[in-house]
């Protein structure tokens, strides 16, 4: 092509090729990049809070299995965003974080909210230092393919320099499969196999492509367990599905097996808890798959011979709701539809939601299962929201939130509203901080009417279901607070 | 003793009894240990707001201000309060829950590196991994934050160490604590201070550029001593502001991208510049090549790191402010002064050329117009601003206030300036109201930094902390967009904020009172309704959006003093059935 294109420009244009939505505050060191976005087809979405920005992108990314990306200034705009990636990196999501910077004369020289930039690196940043379309790529890649937050560090000097290597138009063209996959296993010759399915099984995997692993996986002749942030991988009602296992699951099924074969699993410390991690470390095989279609997975399931299929393992210990706090988060989960993707917050309401909910599809919860982020839930919900727009997946969008959390980023009520974001968003108050302290709270009520966003107030379990009914009648946002007592947690496996 | 007993023994042997905080399950043995002790603990709703309570409360006392956090998420919502605070030199005390020492490194639930995490944005930062060690590291961090050049120092607390035991009388709080390689200097060498005071007596055309370090030393009295005394003419930093009082002859305003006429002229005029306590950011500079070009410069500080950093020190002194003033006056009494007579001629005139017009009746409300009533109003309340701290949010806000209210005493206007922090100013009015609890705190905001916080609503009502809340309600990022229409042809991008939130009923959902001002004859007497109530208050005032100030361009010479162009607010933004349209007309892309 003729003529020089400018950075700014063949940024732009590899951005609208490879996204769809951008998460984003603005502020003087990102203002070219900012306005440019402005102009082109991608859908900028105004957070009020760089923190915000970086949980939607986080969401968006969890739900379609894609990048999701947020842009943030120099200085404080950076370091808002630490929360949220480091909650991304903790989970392995693919995050980018396009974030601005000072000129490049001015780095380290008392620069107007110059800061360091390394804090954001928790898997990789690159600071672009040279006019190159490949550096985006790179950071696409490594975003996408290792299943991590990246910071792409940008001076805004940058912009205007002739830009090179502007044949390159996505992040296929970069990447290199370093890894070989090691899939020497053909055959498992155990009395007791069992499968351990992790989130990493989504390898790249489109999302419509990630809904059909469950077909493939129910003709497996043994159980079948998950990680928290698989669950749904295979639907929980089949017969060789165990479900959750680890600190808030089974744990029979993992002692019992004679081998466990862990695809995609990282082995946290809340699948395999402490007083039993050596145990099962000891006859874990780990197998190294990061499928990029659908194809490959099945081709590697059909290829695997699991002998002694009569092996079939029944959980009995399903927890039951007893208290207020249960039967009020059991209640919303019938009146839902099962596919719902409910996204929680930090604290009692996720266990929980997590304990009583079936999980029949990949991404039924969505939590900051590593990390406990407080705050998480609604920014998170809304990327997946516009995740779910995007990509044309027909669910609901349901957040499950404590007062505690909801308050963190209250302020994202904002991009909900003008929106018009069709998200049920549940707050379960009961005025209290785990068990440090009662707080007094404010009237969500009326702070969801300060934004001019539908509301509704809950005292009796029997009022759900005809608020939720009425709300998926409607095509627009409801907040439902529902006034909860305290039930104590039910032990977790430690 | 526990672990946490001692940790809140250390924080009571340092004078603290009020710290900001929240929650979580890796400081949990110290919270178990703060319920039998008599520290007060206020609870933010979020761990950012409890850094940035702190950073305001150490500002308005100048003592260290503590906040606390758990582990993992807890500690990353400290990091831009932590960094705000660092770039101002403030004072805080970080201290963050820990996983256990046997799990650190082992990608533990809510484990991240703290201390790699804060080392860019600390002064100093340490690990206790036993509980004998609690005693003197809290010494230390005590000492290194509040000494030399503050700055906030975090501390990192595995739970075991919490939970693990500690003979006090073994290993008690130590009265000193030897801190090989830390040694700040606080007096300036005399041949340098002789040279200076020279160099200022003999000078015809002498400017003080008085930073932070001058509030921070306490060195107000010595600056106006000797400004008196030579008859020099004095401009702040953002961060200076409150040092020398602004109603002063000799006053001449901020300096900087948005300072004052006088006192960018002044600096680029003058033949001696001697600048305390400040760092030459590029907001002060503009173009350095035109930054005070004809003056020899004089440039005190307390950190050696900063003198001729970004611009060339003629006369450098390493020292504290109050020292360095102190002796520099005793020099100067010694010299015989020249006669700055003209010099003072051409800065009176120079003061009238930068007299604002303020007294707009116009609606929506020009920011001068209310700036001139909140002065005013305090003014009337407390005639020296003794007891009134003013805290401002990034933005237009912060450069309306600081351009146009004129402080009178120190450590009364609180500012985010080196990090420029959206969001900061709502909670270091918390901070600020709890270290001065007789002094009226104003928090003056705009519409976007208040949101960014606005659940410490929370706060100020379940603790009755009578904080008024100014929001400058203009429903745009005004310096945005004031960037867009002066550098970006006009091109108003995703800075409209939209219509709502209702900013009073907001208040009122958190049981806070609130009002809205429309018009300027209602200012003044909201405003004293509000001060005067002794009760935590929200005003929302409704600002004119295309009002600006000028501006020095980004890079450019202080004299080249941009006027504003007025600029109507483009509202383009799109209802969601337009984006289905839109989305509907595409076709869907497969990734």
């Amino acid at each position: 092509m003729g003529g020089n294109i400018k950075f700014l420009e063949a940024m732009v244009d590899f951005l609208e090729r490879n996204v769809k939505t951008i998460f984003s505050y603005p502020g003087e060191q990102i203002l070219p990049l900012y306005n440019e976005i402005e102009g082109s087809s991608i859908k900028n979405i105004m957070v009020r809070d760089e923190r915000g920005a970086g949980f939607m992108a986080d969401g968006y990314a969890r739900i379609t299995n894609y990048i999701g990306v947020c842009l943030a200034t120099a200085g404080p705009g950076a370091t808002n965003l630490t929360t949220p990636i480091a909650t991304a990196y903790k989970d392995n999501s693919s995050v980018l974080a396009i974030t601005g910077r000072c000129q490049r004369k001015y780095i380290g020289k008392n620069y107007f909210q110059e800061v360091n930039m390394d804090f954001l690196n928790f898997y990789k940043g690159y600071f672009v230092d040279k006019a190159e379309v490949s550096y985006i790529a790179k950071a696409f890649a490594d975003c996408l393919f290792n299943k991590k937050p990246v910071q792409l560090n940008i001076p805004v000097d940058l912009y205007k320099e002739e830009a090179k290597d502007i044949n390159i138009t996505t992040y296929t063209d970069i990447y290199k499969d370093d890894e070989t996959p090691s899939n020497n296993i053909k055959e498992i010759d155990v009395k007791k196999p069992l499968f351990l399915i992790g989130q990493g099984i989504f390898g790249t995997l489109s999302y419509k492509e990630i809904v059909k692993i469950s077909k493939i996986l129910e003709k497996i002749n043994c159980p079948i367990a998950t990680t928290f942030p698989a669950r749904g991988v295979i639907n929980e009602k089949l017969e060789n599905c165990i479900g959750l296992v680890g600190r808030r699951g089974d744990l029979k099924s993992l002692l019992e097996a004679d081998k466990i074969i862990n695809i995609g699993s990282s082995l946290s410390y809340n699948t395999y808890v402490e007083s039993v991690r050596e145990k099962l470390l000891s006859k874990t095989e780990n197998i190294q798959l990061k499928p990029k279609s659908i194809k490959e997975l099945k081709e590697f399931f059909e290829n695997l011979d699991v002998k002694n299929s009569s092996w079939i393992y029944k959980n009995s210990n399903k927890f039951q709701p007893s208290g207020d706090y249960s039967n009020k988060i059991y209640e919303i989960i019938k009146n839902i539809p099962e596919d719902a993707i409910i996204v929680t917050d930090a604290g009692k309401h996720t266990v929980f939601t997590c304990l009583l909910k079936t999980c029949v599809i990949p991404r039924n919860i969505i939590s900051s299962h590593s990390f406990g982020t407080m705050g998480f839930g609604l920014p998170a919900s809304i990327g997946v929201k516009f995740g779910t727009i995007d990509f044309n997946i027909d669910r609901e969008v349901v957040l499950i939130s404590g007062d505690g959390g909801f308050l963190m980023n209250v302020e994202e009520l904002q991009v909900v509203a003008e929106n018009n974001l069709k998200i049920l968003m549940v707050v379960m108050k009961n005025n209290s901080l785990a068990e440090f302290c009662k707080i007094k709270n404010p009237n969500f009520n009326k702070i969801a009417d300060a934004f001019e966003i539908d509301n509704c107030y809950i005292e009796n379990v029997d009022e759900i279901g005809s608020e939720i009914k009425g709300y998926l009648k409607k095509n627009k946002p409801l907040l439902v607070v529902v006034e909860t007592e305290n039930e104590p947690l039910p032990k977790p496996n430690i | 003793m526990k672990g946490a007993e001692a940790i809140i023994k250390a924080l009571e042997a340092e004078g603290v009894k009020i710290i900001f905080g929240y929650p979580g399950g890796a400081m949990l043995p110290f919270y178990d240990a703060l319920y039998d002790s008599d520290l007060v603990h206020i609870l933010t709703r979020h761990e950012q707001a409890a850094a940035h309570a702190a950073d305001g409360f150490a500002r308005a006392s100048g003592e260290a201000g503590v906040c606390v956090s758990t582990s993992g998420p807890g500690a990353t919502n400290l990091v831009t309060g932590i960094a705000t605070a660092y770039a101002d030199s403030s004072p805080v005390i970080a201290l963050t829950g820990q996983v256990p020492t046997k799990l650190i490194g082992n990608d533990a639930f809510q484990e991240i590196d703290a201390l790699g995490l804060f080392m860019p944005i600390t002064k100093h930062n340490f690990q206790i991994k036993k509980p004998e060690e609690i005693p003197e590291t809290f010494r230390a961090a005590f000492e290194i934050a509040t000494t030399g050049r503050p700055g906030p120092v975090h501390i990192d607390l595995p739970k075991d160490v919490q939970d693990g035991e500690i003979d006090i009388e073994k290993y008690p709080i130590p009265a000193k604590v030897d801190l090989p390689g830390y040694k700040p200097k606080t007096v300036g060498h005399p041949l340098q201070i002789k040279k200076a005071a020279k160099l200022i007596a003999e000078s015809e055309r002498p400017v003080i550029l008085a930073g932070g370090g001058v509030i921070i030393s306490g060195a107000s009295e010595e600056l106006l001593r000797l400004a008196e005394f030579v008859k020099i003419p004095v401009c702040t930093t953002l961060m200076g502001k409150g040092c020398f009082p602004e109603d002063h002859p000799l006053a001449l305003g901020m300096v900087g991208m948005h300072g004052t006429k006088a006192a960018n002229y002044a600096v680029t005029e003058c033949d001696v510049l001697i600048a305390i306590g400040c760092r030459f950011s590029d907001r002060v500079t503009g173009d350095i090549r035109y930054f005070a070009p004809e003056a020899k410069i004089i440039h005190i500080d307390i950190d050696p790191a900063e003198i001729g950093k970004n611009v060339r020190a003629d006369i450098p002194i390493v020292g504290d402010a109050k020292n360095v003033l102190r002796d520099l006056l005793a020099a100067l009494i010694a010299l015989e002064i020249k006669d700055k007579e003209t010099w003072l001629e051409r800065i009176y005139e120079l003061k009238k050329l930068s007299i604002p017009m303020m007294d707009f009746d116009d609606k929506p409300i020009k920011p001068q117009r209310f700036v001139k009533d909140l002065m005013e109003v305090l003014n009337e309340i407390d005639s020296k601003l003794k007891n009134t701290i003013i805290t401002t949010d990034v933005g237009q806000n912060q450069m309306w206030m600081a351009h146009f209210f004129k402080t009178k005493m120190p450590r009364s206007f609180l500012a985010s300036g080196g990090l420029g922090t959206m969001g900061f100013g709502f909670p270091a009015a918390i901070g600020a109201k709890v270290a001065k609890p007789y002094a009226n705190v104003i928090s003056i905001t705009g519409d976007g930094g208040f949101l960014m916080n606005s659940q410490e609503l929370a706060t100020i009502s379940e603790y009755d902390i009578p904080v008024v809340i100014c929001i400058f309600d203009n429903r745009t990022l005004g310096m945005v967009y004031q960037w867009q229409n002066l550098y970006y042809g006009q091109r108003q991008s995703e800075v409209h904020l939209g219509e709502s939130p209702d900013f009073v009923k907001l208040a009122e959902s958190y049981g806070v009172k609130a009002d809205r001002i429309i018009s300027p004859d209602e200012i003044k007497e909201k405003l004293k309704e509000a001060i005067l109530s002794n009760e935590p208050y929200l005003l929302d005032i409704v600002i004119d959006p295309a009002e600006a100030l000028p501006m020095v361009p980004p890079g450019g010479r202080l004299t080249n003093i941009v006027q504003p162009i007025r600029v109507e607010p483009k509202i383009k933004k799109p209802q969601f059935d337009e984006i289905k349209k839109i989305r509907d007309m595409a076709a869907v892309k497969e990734f």
